[in-house]
């Protein structure tokens, strides 16, 4: 990241006064963007890595359910950077999905600092080269390998035929996978597909 | 494959030996073309007029095969030069289905009898679709292709049964559905317990690989521009 392009975050808060402090505290910090907040994360369409540096994340405001995996809950890119807020200490347990983590008692400095090493550190690492898929891409890799045509995904998750192209595209280069018998194998293999079902 | 790249171009100075021990997979090309091993220092000049072999057509072969992007001049070759070519590619056909792929095959279902039963299934219907498809493909390649080459180098005019599009479609998937099953070998089965069988498997696919790809460059870059050429001359 070049010295003068400001840290653009997302926070993901349920609470209306944390959601001032981090605003106040990252608006205020130097080399931050003012950063952006939704109370929900099903608000977020998607945080793409063109509009935001990193996520700021209260797992508080992730159906619970999901919670065990919130980059796919939140269907983040792999490369996307996940802070986690820990507001509650029941969610502090799980704290290896996220990049980066801060609690209320940390300081305000602690919290600046743990996201610009979470931005610093994806930097770092080249992009698409993790094998982990979106929810979205895995939804693409179960109808390919069921045969489905671009076109009949496309209708299926209410999306453009280019659309599925391109997180076609995305997959293979994830996987290193560019046959569909490939990727129906690795779809069984991994149980994202029962091999019944074809 | 980067770790086999050699700027070198191979001249017909050189001795032999020193031209298979800077490219090893030089070896496999000299049984291919009918020459056998013994030849002590003699440069491939020497070794080619010996065995009744053009120079220029083995430096052709061996130079368009080794990483590089060494572009041959199909004109300086001659008719009974691409009818070598022709019987050169189909002892290639012969090497891999009856050694590389019977070895892979016999192997591979070694190692997925070790695991799950569900990557079992899937991986030795992918494995037997893919030696399928390469069976059908050096078919398609003896059947038609070959001959009609043949009958072109001896300069009769024929008409071509089959379509340039339909041979590039073919080597691509034959190379992606190979490098796919590397990468699942790699990358994606779980643990199985037999970890020395699959590393000579992952192996075998690389050398396949990488004679797969010598064997196709030596068709796009020789054989076909040089069929195009002769066909527009006639």
């Amino acid at each position: 990241m070049s010295p003068t392009k400001k840290i653009r975050v997302i926070a993901i808060e349920p609470s209306e006064i944390v959601a001032a402090g981090i605003v106040h505290i990252l608006g205020n910090a130097s080399g931050f963007a003012l950063p952006s907040h939704l109370p929900d994360a099903t608000l977020l369409s998607r945080a793409r890595a063109e509009v935001y540096d990193v996520v700021l994340l209260d797992p508080a405001a992730v159906a619970a359910h999901q919670r065990s995996n919130v980059r796919r809950a939140l269907d983040l890119e792999p490369s996307m950077p996940i802070v986690g807020l820990l507001t509650d200490a029941a969610m502090m347990a799980d704290t290896s999905q996220y990049d980066a983590t801060v609690t209320l008692s940390d300081d305000a400095d602690v919290l600046i600092d743990r996201i610009r090493s979470a931005v610093a550190q994806e930097r770092k690492e080249p992009k698409g080269n993790g094998s982990r898929l979106s929810s979205r891409e895995c939804d693409i890799l179960k109808a390919v390998a069921l045969g489905h045509t671009n076109k009949e995904i496309a209708d299926e998750l209410h999306l453009s035929v280019n659309t599925v192209v391109t997180h076609r595209r995305n997959i293979s280069h994830k996987l290193g996978i560019n046959t569909i018998p490939g990727l129906t194998a690795y779809a069984i293999i991994n149980k994202i597909i029962d091999i019944d079902s074809l | 494959m980067k770790a086999e790249r050699q700027p070198t171009v191979f001249t017909a100075k050189m001795k032999l030996a020193d031209v298979i021990t800077a490219d090893r997979r030089v070896l496999s090309v000299l049984a291919r073309l009918g020459i056998s091993l013994g030849f002590g220092d003699a440069s491939v000049d020497d070794v080619c007029r010996e065995r009744g072999l053009s120079a220029r057509l083995l430096l052709t072969i061996i130079n368009t095969a080794a990483p590089g992007g060494y572009r041959p001049d199909v004109t300086a070759l001659t008719g009974p030069d691409i009818k070598r070519v022709a019987d050169y590619l189909a002892a290639s056909h012969r090497y891999f289905r009856q050694v590389m792929l019977a070895e892979l095959h016999a192997n591979i279902h070694r190692l997925l009898a070790t695991c799950d039963e569900r990557s079992a299934a899937v991986l030795n219907k992918f494995y037997d679709d893919y030696e399928s498809e390469v069976n059908a493909h050096f078919d398609f390649e003896e059947e038609q292709v070959f001959p009609y080459v043949k009958k072109l180098a001896e300069g009769h005019r024929c008409d071509r049964a089959y379509d340039d599009s339909q041979f590039a479609e073919n080597h691509d998937n034959i190379s992606d559905a190979l490098a796919d099953l590397r990468n699942i070998l790699l990358k994606y089965l779980p643990d199985t317990g037999a970890e020395l069988l699959r590393i000579e498997v992952i192996n075998r696919i690389f050398d396949i690989g990488e004679e797969l790809r010598r064997h196709t460059v030596v068709e796009n870059a020789i054989l076909i521009p040089w069929v195009k050429r002769n066909e527009a001359s006639k």
